[in-house]
């Protein structure tokens, strides 16, 4: 059984109903559509093309195990993954954005049978989570300025407000 | 004062109007007279002049303008400008998750990138702070108190382990380094201190709260006091009873019916995990005579009136591990919760004599409940035949869709409840995290105390009805599941004995799938 899914530039896409549920956005919304094409006003074509790609080749894997909801500082991600996920930075960010937009629903939480941080770790997994370690791990290991370099971020510090920030970082640097 | 609209444009264009239209209601004014009275009137007379006919804009040069702009924040920025990076445009949440996955090395860098990333970062680093020995608490400390960006109203989930009163008081006569070597963990007192200071905290995990390594809380080292141990203090601050969210107390030595007055306090708690507090001077029947039941014994034990529950006190997950606790006390807590309970474990709960069963735990929250994990039932199940689960309220939960049932099996020598082996709750030195939970999932070590012996323990235990016979269980579920009480469920765990023993375990594997439902022998520590 497939479903169609409309972008927001028109373009119509038949998915394979296993697959699409993978998207928890969707698959709320298959029961009330019925055989209607699903709209999704803010996910352009390349991007769903992107994401349903992910969500293919994902389609058959358990659920990650359960998180307690502390820091993880976990960024590996897996071969597949990592070549899935070299895009450029924009093409990231509409990946990231359209992750947040799919997944992150209230709705979420109700839905599925795992309490709300399992839920949560369950939705990151599809292609959000992938994009923030990518995001995470390219700030890691990096300075200040290779960050702005990176990122193109304008210093809109004082000097002395930088001086200021180093010198309380000091006191959690032996954290 | 009326005003014509042609003096209103002339106004608007900054040049007056020509003399010669300056009127007043009495006649003309002279002309090169410029005195607007207060009742003079502009008249409009467009015949009498021409209106000149805006400038038409010069062309623009785009280039150059573009390159203006640029020198502008090249000016103001001291260097080459560069539009941002898409992704430094991503939402504040999307960063706070990103952060969160960073290493403390880079928030710190991070922090000095710019004053957004700056606040982030820094929220990301103090959101979630871990404090399991002194060193960590006096990091924080002095983090809070010297530093501007490093604010205590960033941390919203706090992970404490071991607190203790007694152990400090009996390493006083140490040297500040001796004893901070030999004990490494907080003071319940500094706890209290600490958590005074900290207006918004959300979630609190509490690993091992009340007494350890002194003689008096050592079950091994002699019966424990008569004396009741107080709650400690810090969880009946005012702002963290009216704030909190979630609790989770993995390990202790305190009665638990001593926590109803500060549950009773926390009106947004949401999820409460109990798992392996240990009740001092419980051996003996009758336990803890709370709730006025008053069928125990009396002496040093803890006495507390029911306090009323708000309405607004309405979990939506209780997990409740290896602790005593009276049916009267189960129904208290779930007593608001009725509609909005979704998760409920219940691992090797004892319940003591007095008062109520646990029965009508389900015929409560049954309805709302989408997930259920009951490992070793006491006697929530009386009989395990289908009239029994449809008297304990299964028949109530229509919107189960996680139904997990464990029941261990009995060992020699130990307790007939939770197969379990002799537990201590005196934590081993050296190893201070994860013991209070060990896990979550094991059954082993249910709250026995340690000097007691297991007939004394079985009779705290009443009326908890016998495990079901190996092999019968699943085809039990399985005709329940056929006959539609849980139309929703869609995962039934079992322990794996009881499906190896079921003599038609293919035909209800069968069912099952044809259900939509999935069979698993693992218990989930969820």
């Amino acid at each position: 059984m497939s479903i169609t899914i409309v972008t927001s530039d028109n373009e119509q896409f038949c998915v394979e109903k296993l697959v699409a549920q993978r998207i928890a956005l969707i698959e709320d919304m298959v029961e009330n559509a019925g055989d209607r094409p699903i709209p999704l006003p803010n996910v352009t074509a390349s991007v769903l093309r992107k994401i349903l790609e992910y969500c293919e080749h994902h389609k058959n894997d358990p659920l990650p195990p359960y998180d307690d909801g502390s820091r993880s500082r976990t960024t590996h991600i897996s071969e597949w993954d990592q070549k899935f996920i070299t895009v450029d930075q924009e093409m990231l960010f509409e990946i990231i954005l359209a992750a947040n937009y799919l997944e992150m629903k209230p709705l979420l939480y109700v839905r599925l049978n795992v309490p709300r941080v399992q839920c949560l770790t369950a939705c990151n997994a599809v292609a959000g989570d992938i994009g923030c370690k990518t995001v995470a791990n390219m700030i890691k290991g990096k300075s200040p300025e290779e960050i702005r370099k990176l990122f193109n971020i304008v210093n809109n510090f004082t000097p002395e407000e930088e001086a200021q920030i180093r010198k309380e970082a000091e006191w959690a640097e032996d954290r | 004062m009326s005003v014509s609209w042609a003096a209103t444009s002339y106004a608007y264009r900054g040049v007056g109007p020509p003399d010669d239209i300056i009127g007043h209601q009495d006649g003309a004014l002279p002309l090169g007279h410029r005195h607007f009275s207060p009742t003079a009137v502009w008249q409009t007379n467009t015949d009498a002049f021409a209106i000149p006919t805006p400038r038409s804009p010069s062309p623009l040069d785009m280039f150059s303008y573009n390159n203006n702009i640029r020198s502008g924040r090249e000016a103001a920025y001291g260097r080459s400008f560069r539009p941002q990076s898409a992704l430094a445009n991503l939402p504040n949440e999307i960063f706070s998750r990103i952060f969160v996955l960073c290493d403390d090395v880079s928030l710190l860098d991070a922090a000095l990138v710019c004053r957004r990333w700056l606040v982030l970062s820094r929220r990301a680093f103090m959101t979630s702070y871990t404090i399991e020995s002194a060193n960590d608490f006096n990091r924080l400390l002095l983090l809070l108190q010297s530093t501007n960006t490093f604010r205590s109203d960033y941390i919203s989930h706090m992970d404490i382990a071991f607190t203790s009163d007694e152990t400090v008081a009996g390493s006083s006569a140490m040297s500040n380094r001796t004893s901070r070597r030999q004990h490494p963990h907080v003071p319940s007192s500094d706890v209290y201190r600490l958590l005074s200071s900290i207006p918004v905290l959300d979630s609190l995990r509490l690993d091992w709260v009340g007494t350890r390594n002194t003689s008096l809380a050592n079950p091994l080292a002699g019966p424990m006091p008569s004396v009741p141990i107080p709650l400690p203090p810090f969880l009946l601050l005012p702002h963290i009873l009216h704030r909190l969210c979630s609790i989770e107390i993995r390990g202790g030595s305190w009665p638990l019916d001593s926590l109803l007055p500060a549950l009773a306090s926390m009106t947004r708690l949401r999820s409460l995990t109990l798992d392996n507090i240990y009740e001092p001077n419980t051996d003996g029947a009758g336990g803890s005579p709370a709730m006025g039941s008053g069928r125990g014994k009396s002496s040093g034990m803890y006495r507390s009136p029911i306090p009323s529950m708000s309405p607004s006190f309405q979990l939506t997950k209780l997990s409740l591990a290896r602790c005593t606790l009276s049916g009267d006390v189960l129904a208290w807590i779930l007593s608001t919760s009725m509609l909005s309970l979704r998760h409920l474990t219940m691992n090797t709960i004892r319940r003591r004599v007095s008062g109520i069963t646990f029965g009508r735990v389900l015929a409560g929250v049954g309805p709302a409940l989408e997930t259920f994990r009951i490992r070793n039932h006491v006697d929530l199940f009386e009989r395990w035949d289908l009239e029994g689960l449809v008297q304990a309220g299964l028949g109530y939960c229509s919107n189960l869709r996680t139904f997990v049932v464990w029941c261990d099996p009995p060992q020699a020598g130990s307790m007939a409840i939770g197969g379990a082996q002799p537990f201590s709750p005196q934590p081993s030195p050296g190893v201070y995290r994860g013991y209070g939970g060990g896990g979550g999932g094991s059954g082993i070590g249910s709250p026995v105390s340690p000097g007691s012996s297991s007939s004394s323990s079985l009779a705290m235990l009443g009326g908890y009805a016998p495990a079901p016979a190996p092999g019968t269980l699943l085809p039990l579920l399985v005709s329940v599941v056929q006959r539609g009480w849980m139309p929703r469920l869609t995962t039934l765990v079992v322990q794996p004995s009881h499906i190896d023993q079921c003599p038609s375990r293919v035909e209800c594997t069968q069912h099952l799938l044809l259900r939509g439902v999935r069979l698993y022998d693992e218990w989930v520590s969820v």
